[in-house]
């Protein structure tokens, strides 16, 4: 199963696509940022921002692994062929996961040695070794490879591209900001720690070394890989549970 | 061999088929025929466990579909032209199809050269034409050399040389011992193809008979009457006991009287003949006959802006 997931994972070009688009991003600001910030003010985290543009393709790659299967038809040869249709959605899921976990650490610390090495030109040195430097790059790699997945709960939920990648952009990029927002100030300041947005912040920095200012709300390290895994194995959980209880049209 | 017994569907609060029982048998090809809309395809898809029945039971090879191990040594399905990602090389679509099925490599090659794809096999599959991404639907379903083959309307859209090519390849399909079972709303297709046919309408079984005995029993052929007195004949050829339908401003179509029969009485009456014209029954008026109520059904149901079952 997971080899007949493995073909049809690297046959499309979509797959390469996306990789291309989420390396372009997290290399391309990692290497603006190294070029423009002051040497005496360089915030190496900063570096790991482009992540944003990862977890954009690694979402919309999550949402067409298993959307372009519904869309095409295919899904119907697919569960025909193995009946239990869990054994599908957890191998497409767990190779999926091993992808972007590869591909997300990889861009995470290309995008920080490039930066190492440009700001190391200009004068301004630091080090993955040092300040839990390493710590915020394996978190910025995890958490992109965590929105994937949620694109793909999405993608299994909707089963159609356009209204998945919607609905996944909606949440991830538009939802997660204005939600807080309204809801009432006792509770805001735990509803934006606990949006992705800031749990992916909490994980890709603390090696920060710049403090926040008191309305910046962030949970600790720590936590937000709690929290991000608890979110990562509900993306999971959805498609197991749903894909048994429909007809696949 | 598939077995459906008591087989229902229900959508919301329309039922796309009802109490269904039929089965399928190896060594000939089966037509499932009924308008669009009658529930064909819901049978189907419910036989390969794709849509989950509300009620009843389906055998395939004796076992439930789910509990088959490598599904598809044991079933072959064309659901419809679609199916592939454009994006894909018919190849790796086969291989990836393979690997799931867990079916070794090497049928890849050989379901290619069955229908004829080899030098293609590397292409994407979103510039194929339609009758090559029939056939490669047709390859996957010959993947695991299955003993029961399912083809949901496979000509579909197709040329005539399409259409030859997938009647004759379902007629040796079936000289080889395997179960054949297709479907169609279209008599006309199945005329030289089918042995034995399986009727739906409105979701429910109508007829379940070898092909020829269709015809025999719900045939029974009619003339063709012209007359320049079209009123009066009908008049008296219903007081015969005749069933008569106008055709034309002169022609009638009369059912339940031979020639002979229909010139006396219009002798008779002082009617003039111009002409009576027999014609043998088809498989087509077979057909429409048996599944007329369904069709005026839909028709009454697309007034109200009802969709239909197909999907």
């Amino acid at each position: 199963m997971i080899r007949s997931e493995w073909i049809k994972l690297w046959s499309v070009r979509s797959t390469w696509c996306a990789l291309y688009v989420a390396a372009a991003g997290t290399i391309g600001l990692a290497s603006t940022y190294a070029m423009v910030a002051e040497p005496g003010d360089v915030e190496p985290t900063n570096a790991l921002q482009g992540a944003v543009f990862g977890q954009l393709a690694f979402g919309v790659l999550g949402v067409l692994v298993v959307s372009s299967e519904y869309t095409t038809g295919l899904i119907r040869t697919t569960f025909a062929t193995v009946p239990r249709r869990r054994v599908v959605i957890a191998a497409k899921a767990g190779l999926l996961f091993a992808v972007l976990v590869v591909a997300g650490e990889t861009l995470s610390f290309a995008a920080f040695f490039t930066a190492q090495i440009l700001c190391g030109r200009r004068g301004a040195h630091f080090s993955l070794a040092a300040h839990d430097m390493a710590f915020s790059v394996l978190g910025c790699g995890f958490y992109m490879a965590f929105v994937g997945m949620f694109g793909f709960c999405v993608g299994v939920v909707l089963q159609r591209t356009t209204a998945a990648v919607a609905t996944f952009v909606g949440i991830v990029f538009v939802g997660m900001g204005v939600i807080p927002a309204l809801l009432p100030d006792g509770v805001r300041a735990e509803a934006v720690r606990l949006t992705f947005t800031k749990v992916g912040e909490a994980m890709a920095t603390p090696a920060r070394t710049t403090p926040r200012s008191a309305a910046d709300y962030v949970l600790g390290a720590g936590a937000a890989w709690g929290v991000c895994l608890l979110y990562l194995a509900v993306s999971v959980a959805v498609p197991l549970l749903v894909v048994t209880r429909r007809d696949t049209n | 061999m598939i077995d459906i017994e008591g087989l229902s569907k229900r959508y919301g609060d329309r039922y796309a088929v009802r109490d269904l029982t039929f089965s399928v048998r190896p060594g000939h090809v089966t037509g499932f025929l009924g308008p669009n809309g009658a529930g064909k395809s819901t049978t189907m898809r419910a036989v390969l466990g794709l849509d989950l029945p509300t009620a009843g039971r389906i055998r395939v090879d004796g076992r439930p579909y789910a509990a088959l191990e490598r599904p598809l040594t044991h079933v072959g399905m064309l659901l419809d032209a679609g199916g592939v990602h454009p994006g894909r090389s018919a190849r790796q679509h086969l291989r990836a199809v393979a690997a799931a099925g867990k079916l070794p490599g090497r049928r890849v090659e050989e379901v290619l050269a069955r229908v004829g794809l080899t030098d293609v096999a590397g292409h994407r599959v979103g510039g194929f034409s339609l009758g090559m991404r029939q056939r490669l639907g047709i390859a996957t379903a010959l993947l695991g050399d299955p003993g029961i083959l399912m083809f949901d309307e496979p000509v579909n859209g197709l040329d005539p040389e399409g259409i030859r090519w997938i009647r004759d390849l379902m007629k040796a399909l079936a000289a080889e011992g395997r179960t054949v079972f297709v479907s169609s709303h279209l008599m006309s297709e199945m005329e030289n193809t089918a042995d034995h046919l399986v009727v739906i309408g409105r979701g429910r079984l109508i007829a379940d008979l070898p092909a020829r005995e269709l015809i025999e029993r719900y045939g029974g052929g009619f003339l063709s009457v012209r007359t320049d007195e079209p009123g009066r004949l009908i008049t008296v050829l219903v007081s015969a006991g005749a069933r008569v339908t106008p055709e034309g401003p002169d022609t009638l179509r009369v059912v339940g009287l031979d020639g002979d029969a229909v010139a006396r009485l219009a002798h008779g009456a002082g009617v003039l003949v111009l002409e009576v014209a027999r014609h043998a029954t088809s498989l087509e008026d077979a057909y429409l006959q048996l599944t007329d109520a369904a069709v005026e059904y839909r028709g009454r149901q697309g007034h109200r802006g009802h969709r239909g079952a197909e999907a």
